[in-house]
């Protein structure tokens, strides 16, 4: 480590260089390291970025990029987007189709004879069970969206409420839901960080959030690295720029198995 | 107020309103921010990778991330199109080394004394950085760009260039004041 780095300074080409990614090795973790709980410099390196932002604007030549990446954008947003009752999407068209298809076929096992009768029952009970499925889950969807639902936990009589989260990840869509309560909100400058602890190596960032003033706190990430096997995950409170590993305890952990 | 700081607030104002509605799931909203900076976004991809197809994941990854995560966004200390401009940069030389990068100023807000949001400030702003570009010497230009674009390290420059290090560390540091410079300017 440089005199400059322990009298609490980094050199502006340094901090350039580190902003830009283009450090290795130990520089890099010792510039990281003090950026983490340097106020001065975390401000100086986002006067950089925005530096670079302009010369990023100015230097790339310009092209216009193809129609169909807004498609597919405007496509992955809406199935993410909770339906309102008034809204029917493909999956009723498909469900209305389905049920057109099963009263015809319906006709022709009246025709048919047993077999088909046998085959037109079991599709119309699969077609009866998805249904159910599927309003169920419409109604699970609808009772955690409204905009009057209560989240409450319940916990043993006299105990005082303790934080909870709740994860859900898909390793094959690479994504990770987090649905915590009881955690206070933070101040200023302050976020929760979301780790995924793999069986080998160290904690991969997997989203940062806030807490609402009801003390409740849902979060979507996309794009967990692929192969990467988890062995549980953690929430640490970090700066609100984020942190290259935990720079704090974790305040609620739990495992997979 | 004269008529081009009018116009400068009224499009300041439609980024952060426009952020501000895309937190509350607006599509409307996301699609016109969209509209004005996926060329932004997709034209430094597209310089990153060189790769059009990869310049078109990289755009939907960027806005993607937008959508999920606009909270990242404070519009009211940084600008929107430095924003998505560092962001598009990052995520496109993730691509190229095909890993997660050790530092990730995505979640750095940038605080930039230029509104860059105001078409007009913009156009004046990247007109001046633009000249300054064409005027700035060979050397500090190209490591600029091997530094920003093709996402070399500082040791991988000063070896490609056959210059010492704290040459090349200078020449970056130099151009990126000359930048801060034209912006204050």
């Amino acid at each position: 480590m440089t005199s400059e780095t322990k009298s609490h300074e980094v050199r502006p080409d340094d901090l350039t260089l580190y902003a830009l990614g283009a450090l290795e090795g130990n520089e890099l973790a010792q510039i990281g390291k003090h950026v983490g709980t340097c106020a001065s410099c975390r401000a100086e390196m986002q006067r950089i970025n925005a530096d670079l932002g302009a010369y990023a604007m100015a230097a790339a030549p310009e092209s216009a990029p193809p129609g169909r990446v807004r498609q597919r954008l405007m496509a992955a947003i809406a199935r993410e987007v909770p339906r309102s009752s008034g809204r029917r999407g493909w999956s009723f068209a498909f469900r209305f189709g389905l049920a057109v298809l099963l009263l015809v076929a319906l006709a022709l096992e009246w025709k048919s004879g047993r077999a088909w009768r046998e085959e037109n029952a079991r599709l119309k009970h699969e077609l009866w069970q998805e249904q159910a499925e599927s309003a169920q889950a419409k109604a699970i969807a609808e009772t955690i969206m409204a905009p009057d639902a209560m989240k409450l936990t319940l916990v043993a009589a006299n105990a005082k409420p303790q934080p909870t989260a709740h994860i859900y990840c898909s390793q094959q869509k690479g994504r990770v839901f987090l649905m915590a309560n009881n955690l206070a909100p933070l101040g200023p400058g302050k976020m929760y960080e979301l780790w995924l602890l793999p069986k080998q190596g160290a904690p991969v960032p997997a989203g940062m959030f806030q807490s609402g003033a009801d003390w409740n706190a849902h979060m979507l990430h996309s794009g967990l690295p692929s192969g990467m096997e988890p062995k549980g995950f953690a929430i640490t409170i970090e700066p609100a720029q984020g942190s290259l590993k935990p720079s704090t305890q974790p305040i609620l952990m739990g495992t997979t198995s | 107020m004269d008529s081009s700081a009018a116009v400068k607030m009224a499009h300041a104002e439609g980024d952060s309103v426009l952020v501000a509605r895309t937190r509350r799931r607006d599509q409307d909203a996301f699609a016109q921010i969209y509209d004005r900076y996926s060329r932004l976004v997709y034209s430094i991809a597209l310089r990153v990778t060189r790769n059009a197809s990869a310049a078109e994941d990289v755009l939907h990854d960027v806005f993607l991330q937008l959508w999920q995560a606009p909270e990242r966004f404070d519009a009211a200390r940084g600008n929107l199109p430095a924003w998505m401009a560092v962001i598009a940069r990052n995520r496109a030389i993730d691509r190229l080394r095909q890993q997660k990068r050790t530092v990730d100023p995505d979640e750095t807000i940038l605080m930039s004394p230029t509104d860059m949001g105001s078409e007009v400030e913009r156009t004046s702003t990247l007109a001046k950085i633009g000249g300054l570009l064409q005027t700035m010497p060979e050397a500090q230009r190209r490591a600029m760009e091997m530094a920003f674009f093709d996402g070399k390290t500082h040791a991988e420059i000063a070896a490609s260039m056959n210059e010492p290090l704290g040459t090349v560390k200078t020449r970056i540091r130099s151009a990126l004041t000359a930048i801060r410079k034209a912006l204050q300017g």
